[in-house]
Formats: C-alpha cells, sequence, structure tokens
C-alpha cells in the first residue's frame, strides 16, 4: 500500500526508530496557522451543534467506537458520505442547512477534496495510523478547526502530544503515523478540511508554527513497565476481557512516547503469550492495515 | 387494562440510568469468572430519579477474585468511560468483599458508579443480607469447598482493601467523588446526608496534608495538628485553609459547594502537587461535565 504524497513545502526529516521528533521536524507534521474570527467561529460552532442529523461511524477499522462524522462538501452532496476520496467537492444538503459554515468556508477560498464536522466522543480513540494511503499521490493537505474541545483530547505523533486549542486553524500532514483520542471527554468538534494546494491554502498556511504551550512531549517507557502492560492485559484476556485487553495497549500510545506500530506488536504479544495464534495474527495483519506495511 | 400509548411514554421516560444498567451488566458479564451480578440501592426500591447512580455487587470465582480487583480500574477507565481511578470505598455495607466508587462518562453527564466484588462463595445470599435484586446469575460446575490457601488469599486481599492507608492520589479521588456525592443531596434537599459527606470530605483532605507532611505522625485524627504541620510556611498555609474549610457551614447551595471543593483542590495542590498533577486531566473533566450540567460547554470558542 503506497504512502500519500508528501508535501512540496520541505522534504521530511527521516522520523527516528522511537518516533520522536525534534520541535522543528513535529512543526512540519502539525502546527497552528491563521487565527480565525471568533465571533464567526462561534456562530459556526452554534450551527454543528444545533443542526440535527444522523452522525455517520465511517472508517470502524481506524477507531474505537466514539468517532462519528458528516460531510459538508464532498463528491455527491449526501452529508452520510463519509469515506474520503479524491476528486471535485460540491456541497451538501447539510451544509445547505448552516449558512454562516457555509459563508465561512466560502470565504477561505480554499479547493476543496472533502470537509468533515467530525465528534470525538468521550473515551474514544482514532488508533495510530497512516492516511491517505488508499489515495493517489495527488498532493493534499488536512486542516482542522476545533470548535469544541478539552484539556484531554490531542493529537499524538512522535512522540509528542499536540492539543489543538480553538481559535485556529490547524495543519495535520497525515501520511505520518499518528492517532487522535478524547481520552475523559467532554465530547469534541472539529471541522476536517481536505484540500488541494491553491493561492488561497499558500497565504493561509504561509506562517506556520507550533507554541511550546501546544506540545507535551511523551516520556517513554522502561521495560519493566511494558512488560507490566502486558501482562495486565493478558489478564484481562483470561479473565474473558479481550477487547479491554486489547485497548488497554493501545492506549499506550497516547500516554508514552513509542516506536511506530508498537502498540500493535505489544497486542501480538499479548496474543501469543496466552497462546492465542490467530488473534496474534490477526493484529499483525492489522498493523499493515494501519500502518501502510512500513 | 393496559394503554400502548401509556406504555409508550413510560418507555420514552425511564431513566438513562436503566440503559447504562443493561449495558453495563453486558460488559462484566462477558468474562465467564462473573457468576452473580446483583443491583442494589434506589433502582431496586423504586425511589431513582435522575441523579441516583448504579449499585453493582458482582460475584467473581475465588480462583479470579485477586486478579479480577487487579484490573478493575482498567475494565472502568477502557469499557465504561471512568475520568478517574475508583474511590475504595469506605462507606458502604460491608458484603465479604471489597467496594469501589467510579465517575464515569454516559451519555454526556458525570455518573457515580458503585462497584462491589466478592469472592463468588460468599455471593449467593447477597439478597437475603442486602434487599439487592439478582440482574444475572451463571451455573458453574459445582467444585468441592474453597482450598484452605486460596480462601487466605482472598481474605488477604479484602483485608488489604479495608485496612491499607490510602494514598495521596486516592485521598483527591475521595475528596472529587464525595464532592459529587454532596452535589446530589445538594440537589435533592438532603441536609443529613450532605453534613455528613461533607465531614467526610474535611477529614479526607486532612488526612491527605498529614499523609504529604506528616507522613511519620504518631498521632491520631486532629490532635496536635498545627504543632505537626505548622513548622514550614508550606504547612502553615495549610493549616490555615484547612482551618477555613472546616469553619465554614456544610455548603447548601451548589456555589457553596464549588467553592469548598476549590479550596479542597487548592489545599491538595500545595500538600501533594504531585497527585494533582497526576490527576489533572481527570479534574479538568471533572469540572468540565460539571459545568455541561449546569449549561455550560467547556473549552469552546473564546
Amino acid at each position: 500500500m503506497s504512502a500519500g504524497t508528501i508535501s512540496r513545502h520541505e522534504e521530511e526529516e527521516p522520523l527516528s526508530t522511537l518516533a520522536t521528533l525534534s520541535p522543528v521536524a513535529l512543526a512540519r507534521q502539525i502546527a497552528r496557522l491563521t487565527p480565525l474570527d471568533t465571533d464567526m467561529l462561534g456562530r459556526v460552532c452554534h450551527e454543528v451543534l444545533t443542526v440535527p442529523s444522523r452522525w455517520v461511524a465511517g472508517y470502524g477499522e481506524y477507531q474505537s467506537g466514539g468517532w462519528w462524522t458528516l460531510s459538508l462538501y464532498n463528491h455527491n452532496g449526501d452529508a452520510a458520505d463519509v469515506t474520503i476520496r479524491d476528486g471535485v467537492a460540491v456541497e451538501t444538503a447539510l451544509l445547505r442547512l448552516m449558512p454562516a459554515t457555509r459563508a465561512f468556508l466560502r470565504d477561505l477560498g480554499l479547493t476543496y477534496m472533502w470537509v468533515r464536522i467530525a465528534k470525538l466522543c468521550a473515551n474514544s480513540f482514532l488508533w495510530e495510523h497512516r492516511d491517505y494511503a488508499e489515495l493517489s499521490d495527488r498532493e493534499r493537505s488536512r486542516l482542522h478547526i476545533p470548535l469544541v474541545t478539552n484539556s484531554s483530547a490531542f493529537v499524538v505523533t512522535g512522540g509528542a502530544r499536540v492539543h489543538l486549542s480553538p481559535g485556529h486553524v490547524w495543519q495535520l500532514l497525515p501520511t505520518h503515523p499518528h492517532g487522535a483520542c478524547n481520552l475523559l471527554g467532554p465530547a469534541r468538534l472539529h471541522l476536517i478540511l481536505d484540500c488541494y494546494p491553491n493561492k488561497a491554502f499558500e497565504e493561509l498556511a504561509g506562517r506556520p508554527a507550533l507554541a511550546e504551550s501546544d506540545v507535551t512531549w511523551l516520556s517513554g517507557i522502561p521495560q519493566d513497565d511494558i512488560d507490566a502492560s502486558v501482562e495486565k492485559a493478558s489478564r484481562l484476556a483470561r479473565l474473558g476481557y479481550p477487547r479491554t485487553a486489547e485497548r488497554s495497549l493501545l492506549r499506550l500510545f497516547f500516554n508514552r512516547a513509542l516506536p511506530d506500530g508498537c502498540a500493535y506488536d505489544l497486542v501480538v504479544r499479548m496474543y501469543e503469550s496466552i497462546g492465542c495464534a490467530d488473534q496474534a495474527a490477526e493484529w499483525t495483519a492489522k498493523k499493515e492495515v494501519m500502518l501502510g506495511g512500513r | 387494562m393496559g394503554y400502548a400509548a401509556i406504555s409508550e411514554l413510560i418507555t420514552t421516560n425511564h431513566l438513562a440510568v436503566f440503559e447504562l444498567l443493561e449495558q453495563a451488566t453486558d460488559v462484566i458479564v462477558a468474562s465467564p469468572h462473573v457468576t452473580h451480578v446483583y443491583v442494589r440501592g434506589s433502582l431496586v426500591h423504586g425511589t431513582a430519579d435522575r441523579l441516583s447512580d448504579l449499585d453493582f455487587v458482582a460475584g467473581v470465582t475465588d480462583e479470579q477474585f485477586c486478579d479480577f480487583c487487579d484490573v478493575l480500574d482498567v475494565l472502568m477507565e477502557t469499557e465504561f468511560n471512568a475520568i478517574l481511578p475508583g474511590w475504595r470505598d469506605s462507606i458502604v455495607f460491608p458484603m465479604g468483599g471489597i467496594g469501589y466508587v467510579y465517575l464515569i462518562e454516559s451519555g454526556g453527564k458525570l455518573q457515580q458508579l458503585d462497584f462491589y466484588v466478592l469472592p463468588a462463595s460468599r455471593a449467593a445470599d447477597i439478597p437475603i443480607r442486602t434487599g439487592a435484586r439478582l440482574v444475572f446469575s451463571r451455573e458453574l460446575p459445582a467444585a468441592a469447598s474453597v482450598a484452605p490457601e486460596l480462601e487466605a488469599s482472598v481474605e488477604r486481599r479484602i483485608a488489604d482493601g479495608r485496612t491499607r492507608k490510602p494514598s495521596l492520589v486516592e485521598r483527591v479521588v475521595e475528596v472529587l467523588v464525595l464532592a459529587l456525592m454532596i452535589r446530589k443531596r445538594i440537589r435533592r434537599g438532603q441536609f443529613f446526608l450532605a453534613y455528613g459527606e461533607t465531614h467526610m470530605v474535611r477529614t479526607a483532605v486532612k488526612e491527605l496534608v498529614k499523609t504529604a507532611l506528616a507522613p511519620y505522625s504518631i498521632y491520631r485524627g486532629w490532635y496536635r495538628l498545627e504543632e505537626e504541620l505548622g513548622v514550614t510556611p508550606l504547612g502553615q498555609a495549610c493549616v490555615r485553609d484547612l482551618r477555613a474549610l472546616v469553619a465554614a457551614p456544610p455548603p447548601e447551595r451548589e456555589a457553596d459547594l464549588d467553592a469548598m471543593l476549590d479550596r479542597c483542590l487548592r489545599i491538595a495542590n500545595i500538600a501533594a502537587p504531585a497527585a494533582t498533577e497526576e490527576l489533572a486531566l481527570g479534574i479538568d473533566a471533572y469540572r468540565a461535565y460539571l459545568e455541561m450540567g449546569a449549561g455550560a460547554t467547556m473549552e469552546a470558542i473564546p
């Protein structure tokens, strides 16, 4: 499975085997862009919180449950179609019910591939993965506009937690392994804009920055603690809670600096330790799907 | 004669806690080692309201009892959206096991879930002893009586659950749990219960400060507190705040409770900053849910 196109802005530094990035390298993966008008954002937020519609749980393999989206721009105008793909985007019927949001998105002047509203509920995760692996090599960028969030909602990549606070556009380079979580809630709401390059985007993204206060560098985890986590997960699985066991290990990605894919390796190890070879093989295969075979 | 429309209205207006009861039972009984699940309290007595907590009692095979206790926090965090570690329940009626109180997110709100776990060998007569209602039971192959070594190991674990001195983190969790209980009492107008739980909060904060700043004290209760703590500016600050905490009347309004909780967390932050730091995200979430309950949205557009 091929990875998405690397941004044309600069050649990427190779990630360390421990997936811990320098601050400069991290800022190339996730950064604040331009500040936004708070009044307008407030109106957008109000519409997103009040426009009734049926949220869709897409990308089931990538998430824990609790991640719901609706499309505002896609290829057929049906808000419930949330599987992103390349192409010319049109407004959905849902966006036509949200005049402030519609005006806001039009005024950004971007060339959209897809635009979604995304709700990440409490105790919900987008597990470690790479994006765009199934798409063509056409250049694209992903922008996040946080509307409602909390201190336990963040993106993890390269051994760092980044909290996307409201009031700015944020850029995420999603071809590197990353995950998103909302550990404790309340629910997090973002606009997610996938867009192709154009002049408006170049102006928007002209000065990416990442403040120290945006980032929490995760500490590594000693081998003893890793062993203890796997042992506890094994006990959970033996007690009859295999899903809980899996999740307790996958969650480590969000609390500690781990090498790419390590959380999946720990799940494999857990199943091997309790003699479940089939489940271990399933998770080896799942890691390939989530991380694009690297 | 029943009316279909009225039955539908009853279903529409049923308390959310019953949905949680069903979902939680499904999760718990997925383990083949869970032999009994009971429900206690207001849900059984017919006095439940929208503020009611969920009171579970679970019987677990004696062989797996200790393991089950060891993984309970992870189970609650992962499957029940617990925002904090469990508080070892010191006020629950003793039934031969260990009780914990968890604060969980359910339907966008904070909910209290009391979870009492006991060995299956002691679980069969719970309804007679407590009035609990059986919601699930599982027949296991008839076993001989519990081996003495196993019984001793289970009893040691239960005794440890009763007698081990709570850690600083556990004391902070205790304060947060009790404060949520007091909020419920205030909303229901249960003055005496609020009074009792306020006293427990004050004692928990006192114990937290003593554990942090006078861990080798030989004095019990409130004896010689000023002398032991007041030897440094740090200790004096704690004594001042503690004095203000105990001098205030029990909160009768939620605003008074908020002020009391702020003071408790301030004291905890002075005496045990590592504990409050460890729980920082949980405390943020706790406050966020309370504010949402009051109609505010946390960290929206500034």
